[in-house]
């Protein structure tokens, strides 16, 4: 009898994975373990008839456990959970959407890197939304489901590209810009470190992410703490280049006294990302020798962007 | 002084790259394409793929890259994995494998002669979503795409485009209008491409982008100004103006100097060399960056100076080479034109010989 789990997969009709076409041919051959084999010619044998059954999600789990970078499981997977849920009642739903949610997220404790997850996350939550809510985004819980397993993995690394990108979907999909929630989030994390380019990205989003139409961000009290920022830590670039962003559209010549304090101190080297600034102030003044005058500098100070300095007609 | 380039240590791993693997290759399943066209490129540049390996052997390789082509009734393409031959509609062509494929086979001289071009584009224009972005593979049973979306294949999709030499004149065509209205949308505020509207700015993702334009003739240099000022920003340099950073930044280290990082304020990668100076390349502005120092960190830092090959970052911790970092590595300094390696064709990231052979390629 093969059983895996609590399921019995002996009437399933294996497809094994050695492939006829290649035998012989030793070109990037992995020797599979007995496990994976075993795993992988179930699975075949349930895609191959499209069995959409609590055994086969339970199949596609155990693959998924091993193998996490398969990109059609997901999509399997994917199948059976609307199939299932298709063929349950209403409390059912609740469950089987509910246990997915949980299952994603130690999918993502497990593959930290894994593009496919957050991306089946975000299926499962629309999933949740039409099917639990009739619709009604307001009534998933983004606070209960969604932030603990974003801090945990935030916490393990705290630039992860994939969490802080489905956190930007939460806020787009959920309606949170300018949400203070939000915005606290960011500061927390500034406030562990001022460094942490993809908090800086993160607050730039949900502050000027919602075109318009749902908040408008105060800009003053926003320079004022990205000015705070900057002081803490003066070499920082990610807090420079946010200001910088927050400044494009207004122009830098605001900057200008802000600025000189770092460009003008005695006792420490100018710091560079200030000096960039301070050159674009003189080319809006149109003061074109002191802008050439700040590039003689950049020169000096950041060699190895020698070249690109150059290139600014220096 | 820079290091040396260990060509013989490189050859030997990129051979073993493509022989018999460990089981610990199994979460690589999906990706063997990869892996086969990674490190046929890398010996191509090396001048090493017609020297290393007999006809025979050549033949086997294009044999094996065809075994993973599905063909529908309405559709071609290249599977990831073998594994998911005979699944029915679990075994869609992949967009990411079926480039990987062509690449590799236009390396080894193939004529293209089996690939049922009008499917295979028909497949890819099926891929395209409605935000002109593109996902991985279809949904077979709905004739959706299905899978994540970001510039990664965008890039991959307008490279299989170019390989087939469609031209814009054909009945069946990607919308270019559409694809680089997305790419214009994920420039973030400081001009890096990302993964989406206003998502981080990215090396990677920012050279998939700009590629993406490239293949299909809608670059415009002067609208990407900025996003060479992003990259330009990507070489490290820690030094007395900015010692601060050495004490206070988790992320910073001098070993770094020279290399380059993909984002903000995080460590050298090999394969962030890559993709910004290949950005760049394709900006006409690759002379911006100082190359004997990236030469320096890739040579002295990254390459694995026991089993060869380049490891992804300086970190002690990091002692393995992985096909990825190893080929990116070396096309860096075939991008820098560094002596004893053969000239990469940055838009089609193949070698320029390779390139030469898909030039005489008649349909």
């Amino acid at each position: 009898m093969t059983s895996f789990g609590s399921y019995n997969y002996s009437d399933v009709k294996t497809l094994p994975l050695d492939s006829p076409e290649t035998k012989g041919i030793a070109v990037c051959k992995i020797l599979y373990s007995e496990e994976y084999k075993k795993l992988m010619s179930c699975l075949r044998g349930l895609m191959a008839v499209n069995e959409l059954s609590p055994r086969a999600l339970y199949m596609t789990e155990l693959v998924i456990g091993k193998v996490a970078a398969h990109y059609t499981v997901w999509l399997y997977r994917y199948k059976n959970i609307k199939k299932i849920v298709e063929e349950t009642d209403k409390e059912g739903w609740h469950r089987v959407l509910e246990d997915e949610l949980k299952w994603c997220g130690r999918v993502a404790l497990a593959n930290e890197k894994n593009y496919q997850i957050w991306h089946y996350r975000e299926d499962i939550i629309e999933l949740m939304i039409s099917h639990l809510y009739g619709g009604d985004s307001d009534k998933y819980d983004v606070e209960k489901e969604e932030f603990p397993i974003i801090e945990t993995l935030i916490d393990r690394d705290e630039k992860n590209y994939h969490v802080w990108t489905h956190r930007r979907w939460l806020v787009e999909r959920f309606k949170m810009y300018g949400s203070p929630r939000e915005l606290e989030f960011t500061e927390k994390r500034l406030a562990e470190d001022v460094r942490n380019n993809s908090a800086w990205n993160h607050r730039f989003f949900v502050l000027f992410g919602g075109k318009g139409e749902e908040f408008e961000a105060d800009f003053d009290t926003e320079l004022g703490f990205v000015k705070r920022q900057v002081c803490r830590s003066p070499t920082n670039p990610s807090s420079w280049n946010y200001l910088r962003g927050i400044c494009a559209k207004k122009g830098f010549v605001q900057l200008k006294e802000f600025v000189t304090q770092f460009t003008e101190q005695k006792e420490t080297d100018p710091v560079i990302p200030a000096l960039e600034i301070l050159a674009e102030i003189y080319k809006e003044e149109k003061q074109q020798d002191k802008w050439r005058e700040v590039y003689e500098q950049l020169k000096k100070v950041d060699p190895i962007r020698q070249n690109y300095w150059e290139s600014y007609g220096v | 002084m820079a290091g040396q380039l260990l060509t013989n240590k490189h050859i030997a791993y990129f051979k073993r790259c493509v022989g018999v693997l460990p089981a610990a290759f199994e979460s690589e399943d999906s990706n063997m394409l990869a892996v086969l066209y990674f490190a046929l490129t890398a010996l191509d540049l090396l001048g090493a793929l017609q020297t290393s390996f007999k006809e025979k052997d050549i033949a086997y390789f294009v044999g094996w890259i065809y075994a993973h082509s599905v063909e529908t009734e309405e559709y071609f393409g290249f599977r990831g994995s073998l594994i998911y031959k005979d699944t029915g509609i679990y075994d869609p062509p992949n967009i990411g494998a079926t480039c990987f494929a062509l690449q590799s086979l236009v390396s080894l001289g193939d004529d293209l002669g089996r690939i049922r071009r009008g499917k295979l584009m028909k497949y890819v224009t099926k891929c395209q979503r409605v935000d002109g972005s593109f996902a991985p593979i279809l949904d077979m049973a709905t004739g959706l795409p299905y899978g994540e979306d970001d510039s990664r294949y965008c890039m991959m999709a307008t490279t299989i485009r170019k390989i087939m030499k469609w031209n814009g004149n054909e009945e069946i065509d990607i919308d270019i209008d559409r694809l680089v209205k997305y790419i214009r949308s994920v420039k973030a505020f400081d001009g890096g491409l990302s993964m989406g509207r206003m998502c981080e700015s990215h090396a990677g993702l920012t050279f998939c982008g700009l590629d993406s334009l490239k293949l299909t003739d809608t670059l415009q240099k002067n609208e990407w100004n900025d996003t060479a000022d992003f990259l330009v920003h990507r070489q490290i340099w820690y030094d007395t103006h900015n010692k601060l950073e050495l004490e206070e930044n988790g992320f910073a280290d001098d070993k770094d100097n020279g290399g380059f990082n993909g984002r903000l304020n995080k460590y050298a990668d090999t394969c962030y060399a890559f993709w910004t100076i290949n950005s760049l390349q394709i900006l006409q502005d690759s002379h911006l960056i100082q190359r004997e120092a990236v030469e320096h960190f890739l040579l002295k830092e990254t390459q694995n100076q026991l089993m060869g090959g380049f490891n992804k970052t300086s970190d002690p911790a990091d002692t393995y080479p992985d096909p990825l970092h190893s080929f990116l590595g070396l096309a860096t300094l075939s991008i820098l034109g560094y002596d004893g390696i053969g000239q990469l064709n940055s838009e089609l990231v193949i070698s320029k010989r390779a390139y030469l052979h898909w030039r005489s390629i008649k349909w």
